[in-house]
């Protein structure tokens, strides 16, 4: 059936083709198949190499099915949705785990590093706990057969909320997920009446092609028919809903979206809502309507009202323990209203219960209430419970959650160290993160040293380190320290190197030495508010004497407080981290960088630097800009980073987190750097084109292996991780400031 | 006033405690400079032997039910008498659980002067100067204690115990006690440590691995060093994290604060969060391949060598002089 | 019940100590005074032991640093504070502290008398055996557990190599603790903050202070620091024999 196909059609048939065979074909081949001239296959194949992968070898043309996906090019937002999307499709309970795994693994392809090899890693982990049934993959393939070639298929469906099985023989249109379910709908005409209906898949046990195949009808699509297939009275099998929103805040959330197609909300006088609606299956709403807690009555239907008191009930039940923790229902509440007044508040009532904030926490697996369940538990009013556990240590405030949450709830700042808040309150601290906590109060610094001694490492290098107070004039930077910096020997170090690319760039720096305090970003992630703003006051009193044009540091948390924490308690200065300045000096500094530095460098992206504040490139600019540096990325990069541990308190929660792991996520990230270097980086096609012949990667030689850091709590962080991973003897730790440096052969 | 150097034996469960053999030998040198004589207290049941290979000329010894073991209470009231008798030039009390609940109580209830955490006393001219420590170490204060009677506090390291011990049995004095009724303190039991847990903060001998230990089946050459020197095995915390020893035995920020009198590092970097857990060692001695490990600053005697050499040696010359000794 | 915690202020170790011109005591110039860290524990201690019925007076010397002391104590839980006022400009010995509290002692009539058992700058004995000598109570040292039943107080006291002696003493009394049955607990900057705000510091005025008792010293110094260690080299024959020498000196073995 060549001739007559349209152009569209014989260029689909054309890219179908060189993808079925792995040995490709002619162009004789191709026309021969097409039914067309050689000259329109050349013609074709020019056509279709703008838009799709064509590779030629010799004379044989073909497609490499693996490079197929990478034509697509999307944007760095265009990859987040798309990632986020197959996001939710591995969280599906389905049992399409092994489509879904390939379907995934392809689309994986389009997306940017690092989402890519997460998701695929996220499959992995998923398949691993999903046991995979035969009989509904059978079905599931049924069905999308059945689908796509148009026939008509018999099933068997269990009704909603009943134990009889019906037969029916529908004309498969189109498969819809559940709006507020994890479901999947099938939205097909019934043979018997040719009206619309809507099945629940989970709930079809037996599906059987006939011989018959149908005609779909033109301008089927999907939205029009959900919308009147919601509203259709004659459906039959749609149960109307009714439930009541008293509560105005509530009420005012409800409104704001639409859940689903054809609901109805009335007014009630005191400022609440009735909301109606008509759904196939009511028990699917079950986990929405438990998310608003006491806020939202069920009126109908009937089933459903004692499924919901039952609940209630049970609420009662759960245990709460001593202490001067929120033990009652009522103070779990006066906990969760609080939240919400904070900013961004109400964004907690929107939570999905998707998990995505447990799944990507580094300690999830570890938490018995990691981020989800902690709502979970609000929503219960069962906080008082959550807080008994002290797996909230095992935060990180690495951000993660709240950088993948799709209900953009404040995860970390809001919740986790909210939660980190109640508890040290109660004077409920591990003791090692006690220390810190009373060190950082005493003595300006979580370490316990001297404050005197703050600027005690200056006296090893062989020019002055201007102090703002002893300088007696304005000056262009004042260069924020920072804790570690200061007083730990390993991060001395690089303090020492940053001071002396600040000599050689003829930098006009000064810094603050025994005036300058803790920035206290830590401490405030680790549930210590009021402290936080004791050193924030003392540091902005300090700053208050001084004239200068910016604040630089290398410390990523101190460069968080400053920009995003301090203004809020009216200490406003402009600051910057110090590889934005030595980024923007590339030009005075790239020639000076003239010792090569032959080694393999993965850069790690600090929470703080990367996710959390978006600066990426800079300091991947600085690498590459020294001669012989291969720059490779991490499995994990860039905004989706693995932290080090340090943050949220981590660096004073080391043995209390050891002891609950088993391992460090520091130790994580070393593997990772071994590693890396092993993925191809991904690139239009033109680049990764490979050798003729050769379809496999070419092993890389064993080179020098740098772990670049741009964290003072990385360098020894990752030092005594290393020294623990098998095999990682190799690999050295060092600043950006310390490679640059080296580079200029200081 | 006499010019003799009292000092108060002190015993539990029938051990005299290696303390009073130190007060011994600083009430010996001392007695051979000032004059007068080296009198023992012995407060006890039954005990009139514990105090025979004292290095004293004599002791005061009282035969009391209520002073079988010791009670604070009971003792105070029974020494008051014994010394505001007596005078001596100087009573010495241990440094101890014991000496340091009793000097306070005698020197306000007698209106006596008293020195504590002193190390050592020094005839000087007519005068007795005393030596004291304080501040975890980093402060000595010395000056003369007045020509009356005075107290002290001793604590070990100024005198060796073999120096307080004699051969020759004192000859006991008996002492009529004054009447003990009414008190207001009584010795229910004691309760021993659990044996199976070894409490490192406890020991005064530590032998602590680190990483340069390398694998552990080389743990027992620490422990044999260990028992040779009758000390504990501890560790920093690569050693613990590999699970080659309970977290019990982690010295360190994270882990225990051990001042032993004598810490051998074996193998230990002396990252600043091991060494904040055992700065406060009397003695620390370091081993360790790497010259420029900050383990060195720390300690008093360091050996660049390796441990997995050095061990095997180490502890045969420790089981040699300990059975000389 | 009611129960007097009475605390000193000692110097911080982190911070160099330096000596006085004079040479015969610390220099008081760059001197921080924090909680002694057995006294902290002896609140711990009677924080433990508090129920409905307990009052909680917490005692300090009157130095600068003492309000921070108290407003923390009292964010602990401390029922009352009290800071003794006059004469503690410079340093005060313990026999000076004891006789300083004599006048609240005798106005609280405390059931319990909680302290830390020594603090590392006492040279003229520890806190509570003075006090005890001179309000004639009965006094235990070195306690790590401590119980209340009915007039009576069960101590568990603490001997070296880990020998535990239980004693039973009658109240009232003073007892000297080294460490609470649970770890100081943390209290959040936030609560102290509101303690200033809220709570009051009952000053106390002792009159001259009386340091008879201890001894005047005449010189006070640094021992020398050593700042490297002495490093022994040879086979490792001489090396384990060098060793064991340095042991036998230090009288170890």
């Amino acid at each position: 059936m060549s001739r007559g196909l349209s152009k569209a059609t014989r260029l689909q048939r054309l890219e179908s083709l060189l993808g079925s065979s792995p040995e490709g074909y002619t162009v004789r081949q191709l026309a021969e198949r097409l039914g067309v001239h050689r000259t329109t296959v050349w013609r074709d194949l020019n056509e279709i190499s703008c838009e799709v992968p064509v590779r030629q070898d010799g004379n044989l043309y073909l497609i490499d099915p693996k490079d197929y996906v990478s034509s697509v090019r999307l944007s760095r937002s265009e990859s987040l949705i798309l990632y986020l999307a197959l996001r939710r499709l591995v969280r599906w309970p389905s049992h399409l785990s092994s489509p879904l795994a390939l379907a995934l693994q392809k689309l994986a392809r389009t997306l940017r590093e690092p989402s890519a090899s997460q998701l695929v890693g996220s499959l992995q982990s998923l398949q691993q706990h999903m046991p995979t049934d035969p009989e509904r993959a059978r079905i599931w393939e049924t069905l999308i057969q059945a689908w796509l070639e148009r026939i008509s298929v018999r099933i068997s469906y269990l009704e909603f909320g009943s134990t009889v099985v019906c037969e029916h023989e529908i004309q498969p249109h189109f498969f819809e997920p559940g709006l507020l379910t994890q479901g999947v709908f099938l939205v097909g005409s019934c043979s018997c009446h040719q009206a619309l209906k809507t099945f629940s898949v989970d709930r079809i046990i037996e599906a059987v092609l006939t011989t018959h195949r149908f005609e779909r009808p033109d301008g089927l699509a999907p939205d029009t028919i959900l919308e009147s297939q919601w509203v259709d009275p004659g459906g039959g099998e749609l149960t109307e809903v009714h439930l009541r929103f008293r509560d105005p805040a509530t009420a005012q959330r409800v409104r704001h979206t639409v859940w689903i197609p054809g609901e109805r909300i009335e007014d009630l006088p005191d400022g609440g809502i009735d909301w109606i609606a008509r759904v196939p299956d009511v028990f699917e709403l079950l986990p929405w309507i438990r998310g608003w807690g006491p806020d939202c009555e069920v009126f109908e239907p009937a089933e459903l009202q004692e499924k919901t008191s039952e609940m209630e009930q049970s609420r009662g039940d759960v245990i709460m323990t001593m202490g001067e923790l929120p033990q009652t229902a009522a103070e779990s509440d006066a906990f969760y209203a609080d939240l919400q007044r904070s900013s961004d508040g109400d964004r907690y009532r929107r939570c999905l219960q998707c998990g995505s904030c447990s799944g990507i926490c580094p300690h999830g697996f570890l938490m018995d209430y990691p981020p989800r369940r902690i709502l979970a538990a609000l929503r219960a009013q069962s906080f008082g419970e959550a807080l008994q556990s002290d797996g909230v240590w095992m935060c990180v405030a690495c951000y993660a959650c709240s950088a993948v949450c799709p209900a953009m709830i404040p995860l970390t700042e809001g919740l986790m160290t909210r939660v980190k808040q109640e508890l040290v309150q109660t004077g409920r601290v591990p003791s090692e993160l006690q220390d810190a906590l009373e060190n950082s109060q005493r003595y300006g610094n979580p370490l316990g040293k001297p404050q005197r001694q703050r600027g005690a490492w200056t006296k090893s290098l062989e020019f002055p380190v201007p102090l703002m107070s002893q300088l007696g004039r304005p000056v262009d930077i004042l260069w924020f320290v920072g804790d570690y910096a200061s007083y730990h020997p390993r991060v001395q170090v690089v303090t020492i190197a940053l001071a002396r690319l600040f000599h050689l760039l003829d930098v006009d720096f000064a810094i603050l030495g025994p005036e300058e305090c803790s920035d206290g970003d830590s401490q405030r992630l680790a549930g210590e508010h009021g402290l936080f703003e004791v050193l924030a006051e003392k540091n902005g009193q300090a700053f208050k004497k001084y004239q200068f044009g910016e604040i630089l540091t290398s410390d990523p948390h101190a460069y968080n407080a400053i920009k995003n924490e301090y203004p809020e308690l009216g200490v406003s200065y402009p600051v910057r981290h110090v590889v934005e300045y030595f980024a923007e000096r590339l030009d005075d500094l790239s020639p000076r960088l003239t010792h090569e530095i032959e080694a393999l460098v993965a850069y790690h992206d600090p929470c703080y630097l990367g996710r959390v504040n978006g600066i990426y490139e800079e300091p991947r600019a600085l690498l590459r800009a020294i001669p012989g540096v291969e720059l490779v990325e991490m499995s994990h990069t860039r905004s989706n980073s693995l932290c080090c541990g340090g943050g949220g308190g981590g660096m004073w929660l080391d043995g209390f987190q050891w002891e609950k792991a088993g391992v460090r996520l520091s130790e994580w990230r070393v593997r990772e750097a071994m590693a890396a270097g092993g993925l191809e980086t991904i690139g239009p096609p033109a680049q990764a084109k490979p050798k003729r012949g050769k379809r496999h990667e070419e092993k890389r030689e064993l080179q020098d292996r740098i772990l670049a850091v741009a964290c003072p709590y990385e360098a020894p962080r990752f030092e005594d991780a290393a020294k623990t991973v098998d095999g990682a003897g190799g690999l050295a730790v060092r600043d950006v400031a310390e490679l640059l440096l080296e580079s200029i052969g200081q | 006033m006499s010019q003799d150097i009292c000092v108060v034996i002190e015993h539990l469960q029938g051990h005299v405690q290696e303390i009073s053999y130190v007060m011994a030998a600083a009430a010996r040198s001392l007695c051979e400079s000032v004059g007068g004589k080296c009198i023992g207290i012995l407060l006890g049941r039954g005990a009139q032997d514990l105090a025979n290979d004292l290095d004293v000329d004599s002791v005061i010894y009282l035969d009391e039910p209520a002073l079988a073991e010791y009670n604070p209470d009971a003792y105070q009231l029974v020494l008051a008498a014994i010394i505001s008798e007596w005078h001596p030039r100087l009573a010495l009390l241990g440094q101890t659980s014991i000496g340091t609940d009793l000097a306070g109580m005698l020197s306000m209830r007698l209106g006596l002067p008293l020195i504590s955490h002193c190390q050592r006393l020094v005839a000087e001219g007519d005068g007795i100067k005393f030596i004291s420590q304080i501040c975890g170490g980093r402060i000595l204060a010395e000056g003369r204690l007045p020509s009356s009677t005075a107290l002290v506090n001793m604590v070990p390291g100024g005198y060796k115990a073999d120096a307080g011990r004699s051969t020759r049995s004192p000859e006991i004095m008996p002492f009529a006690p004054p009447p003990l009724v009414d008190l207001h303190i009584s010795l229910k039991r004691y309760i021993q440590p659990p044996k199976e847990d070894v409490d490192i903060s406890l020991e005064r001998i530590l032998v602590a691995v680190g990483r340069g230990i390398q694998r552990k089946d080389n743990l027992p050459l620490a422990e044999e060093l260990a028992e040779a020197l009758g000390g504990a095995v501890c560790a920093s915390r690569p050693v613990v994290d590999q699970g080659w020893l309970q977290p019990t035995r982690l010295v360190g920020k994270s882990g225990m604060k051990v001042a032993p009198d004598v810490y051998i590092a074996l193998g230990i970097s002396g990252a600043p969060e091991h060494v904040e857990g055992m700065s406060d060692s009397h003695l620390i001695i370091a081993i360790n391949t790497d010259p420029a490990a900050p383990i060195f600053s720390a300690a008093r005697y360091g050996v660049e060598a390796d441990i997995l050499d050095l061990l095997p040696v180490l502890t045969e010359q420790a089981k040699k002089i300990r059975e000389v000794a | 019940m009611k129960i007097m915690v009475a605390v000193k202020l000692v110097p911080d170790l982190v911070e160099n100590l330096e000596i006085a011109p004079g040479g015969t005591g610390l220099d008081r110039t760059y001197l921080r005074l924090i909680l002694s860290e057995p006294d902290e524990h002896a609140l711990e201690q009677a924080l433990l032991l508090k129920d409905e019925s307990t009052d909680i007076t917490v005692v300090a010397p009157g130095f600068e640093e003492a309000d921070d002391v108290l407003f923390t104590a009292a964010a602990k839980g401390a029922d009352r504070l009290v800071k003794l006022t006059d004469g503690f400009q410079e340093g005060c010995n313990c026999h000076a502290l004891a006789r300083a509290l004599r006048g609240i002692t005798s106005e609280i009539q405390p059931d319990l008398i909680l302290t830390g058992v020594q603090a590392h700058d006492d040279l003229d004995g520890s806190l509570g055996p003075l006090l005890a000598g001179l309000l004639n109570l009965p006094y235990v040292g070195n306690v790590a557990g401590l119980s209340i039943t009915e007039g009576k107080a069960t101590a568990r006291k603490e001997y070296s190599g880990g020998l535990i002696g239980e004693m039973e003493i009658g109240l009232p009394a003073v007892i000297g603790i080294v460490a609470a049955e649970a770890p100081p607990r943390y209290v959040a900057v936030s609560k102290v903050r509101q303690m200033v705000k809220s709570a009051t510091l009952e000053p106390y005025p002792v009159g001259d202070l009386d340091p008879g008792g201890g001894i005047e010293l005449d010189r006070m110094y640094k021992p020398e620091s050593v700042e490297r260690a002495t490093m022994i080299e040879g086979t490792a024959e001489e090396i384990a024999v060098r060793l064991i020498e340095v042991l036998k000196e230090l009288d170890v073995l």
